[in-house]
């Protein structure tokens, strides 16, 4: 119904422009695709169509990076733990997203201190969080001239572990050790277990389980990376890539250049989608502020 | 620049990073205490570094004497902006909650700016320095800010907590502190405003903090610095 309604009142004008999604919305851009890898291999491994892994496969290769800082999968089923992969078969392992908050950024001063040049996945927050260790370098020296490429992924809201747990438990009734593969497209969460059988649940009620630091947010679409990743608004196999800088501009042309990565006009997926979504999260949090108003805490 | 140092109580870290920073991006070190004797020479900015003992009553002069003749005065390092190490682990001792004759630099001197840091990277105190220069109040307000009397806040401050995206003005407001920018050891308030990205964790020079999800201070390591927190992208907006 809002993606009709934004069809008749003059979102029209902006669609024959060059801009294929809103600015306002999603940030400012460069350049919107679809994009996947070419490879099986980072396909399987990765979420959608493992745009990330390709391109962070592809920059390793080509000696652009030396490392990249990354989530994996720690002992515990789905529990991510950062880490710093200099391989493409760490970056294999790490492929894939994982639900729960993960502290990247924590492994960064270790790779920025050991690597000349190196690469950050991360979330907006994370993302925001590395432009600003970038200009205001108080504790983690070196960041702005090693920190080579920065990707965002899109991110409607992080579950801590605990929630995750119990979103599983109440919502999908499925423990997390028997899930197969998890994954939020188009407004759904779903997850597929072991035997097979396919649950979903709206995301609408992943905000209970979610952290609460996260109702604030108003980044869907990782604003301040080079390159922002996710799936919202693509088909299934595939990404939307938003190209935000002339060094990203650069890596991507390059990766395509090699047929590490195929691209498509954004148009073939599902702009309104992502325009739509990103327009929810920041209304939300427009609400969240107003939820949680109060005076200034006084000092105990 | 012409750039001055006064060192008082402190490791000499900050001191050596202000040092080769001048050296590489051509700033002019005319004065400092660790190798001149008398007063402060003309200069465009004088760095003060280290605590205070305030039953020091010689420091104390040098200190006023100092930033009396100086335009423009900068606390640099943790030390002498919020506490840091030589308040909470002096003698290598066990850092204690209060020492109470240690008091940061800028506690007995108004200071214009503060570089926090343990050291601050040269990084910080180059793009300061450079900001300084072109005059650019947009990038010279956090340190402005940073360099408030953060001991003396006012619990009654009229502004609600609207979000985490407060401007660098509005930087308490994500934080309940007395002791320093960063301490009460949490370095946002954990549920509200952090999401756990980790830059905390990263720029700790103490490692005093663990995080898993979200962070967690080791009160026996910390210095209070107000490293994290001045990291924190939930402090203020870079």
């Amino acid at each position: 119904m809002r993606g009709l309604l934004r069809k008749i009142l003059g979102k029209k004008d902006r669609r024959d422009g060059k801009m294929k999604l809103d600015p306002e919305l999603v940030g400012e851009y460069r350049g919107a695709y679809l994009a996947r890898a070419t490879e099986e291999r980072f396909r399987e491994a990765g979420q959608d169509g493992g745009t990330v892994t390709a391109l962070l496969a592809h920059a390793l290769e080509e000696g652009y990076i030396e490392a990249a800082v990354v989530s994996t999968t720690g002992s515990d089923p789905w529990r991510p733990r950062p880490t710093v992969a200099t391989s493409v078969e760490e970056l294999l392992e790490a492929a894939g997203s994982k639900y729960s908050i993960s502290p990247n950024l924590s492994a960064l001063e270790t790779a920025v201190g050991s690597h000349d040049s190196v690469a950050v996945v991360g979330t907006p927050c994370q993302v925001s969080a590395v432009r600003k260790l970038e200009s205001h370098a108080y504790g983690v020296a070196d960041v702005a001239e090693r920190v080579k490429l920065l990707i965002g992924l899109f991110c409607s809201e992080n579950l801590t572990y605990k929630g995750l747990t119990e979103l599983l438990e109440k919502e999908i009734e499925a423990d997390l050790s028997s899930v197969e593969r998890m994954d939020i497209t188009a407004g759904k969460f779903t997850v597929v277990t072991s035997d097979g059988e396919e649950r979903s649940v709206s995301v609408s009620e992943l905000r209970r389980y979610a952290n609460e630091a996260c109702g604030f947010c108003t980044d869907l679409t990782a604003e301040d990376a080079d390159v922002s990743v996710g799936s919202t608004g693509a088909p299934d196999g595939w990404n939307v890539v938003l190209v935000r800088t002339g060094r990203g501009e650069r890596i991507l042309q390059s990766a395509v250049d090699a047929e590490v990565l195929e691209v498509r006009d954004v148009d073939e997926g599902d702009p309104a989608t992502l325009e739509r979504l990103a327009s929810d999260k920041r209304e939300r949090a427009e609400s969240a502020r107003c939820a949680v108003w109060r005076p200034y805490p006084t000092s105990p | 620049m012409r750039v001055a140092l006064l060192s008082l109580m402190s490791c000499g870290s900050c001191a050596e990073n202000l040092e080769i920073v001048c050296q590489s991006e051509g700033h002019e070190l005319v004065w400092s205490s660790l190798r001149d004797d008398g007063e402060v020479p003309d200069v465009d900015v004088l760095f003060v570094d280290g605590a205070v003992d305030f039953a020091d009553a010689d420091a104390r002069e040098r200190l006023e004497r100092a930033v009396s003749s100086a335009d423009v005065v900068v606390s640099l390092g943790s030390c002498a902006a919020t506490g840091g190490f030589e308040r909470h682990a002096i003698g290598m001792r066990e850092p204690a909650r209060y020492h109470f004759t240690v008091f940061p630099a800028a506690k007995f001197a108004d200071t214009d700016y503060a570089i926090i840091g343990c050291p601050p990277t040269e990084d910080a105190i180059a793009s300061f320095l450079e900001a300084l220069e072109e005059g650019d109040d947009d990038r010279l307000e956090p340190y402005r800010v940073l360099s408030g009397d953060f001991h003396g806040l006012d619990p009654n401050l009229p502004s609600p907590v609207r979000g985490p995206e407060a401007t660098v003005e509005d930087v308490l407001l994500t934080s309940n502190k007395d002791l320093c920018l960063g301490c009460d050891l949490d370095v946002v308030e954990r549920e509200l405003f952090c999401t756990g990205c980790g830059a905390c964790a990263a720029s700790c020079p103490a490692w005093a903090i663990e995080i898993d999800e979200k962070p967690e201070i080791r009160e026996d390591r910390c210095i209070r610095c107000g490293t994290c927190f001045a990291t924190c992208p939930r402090s203020f907006r870079a």
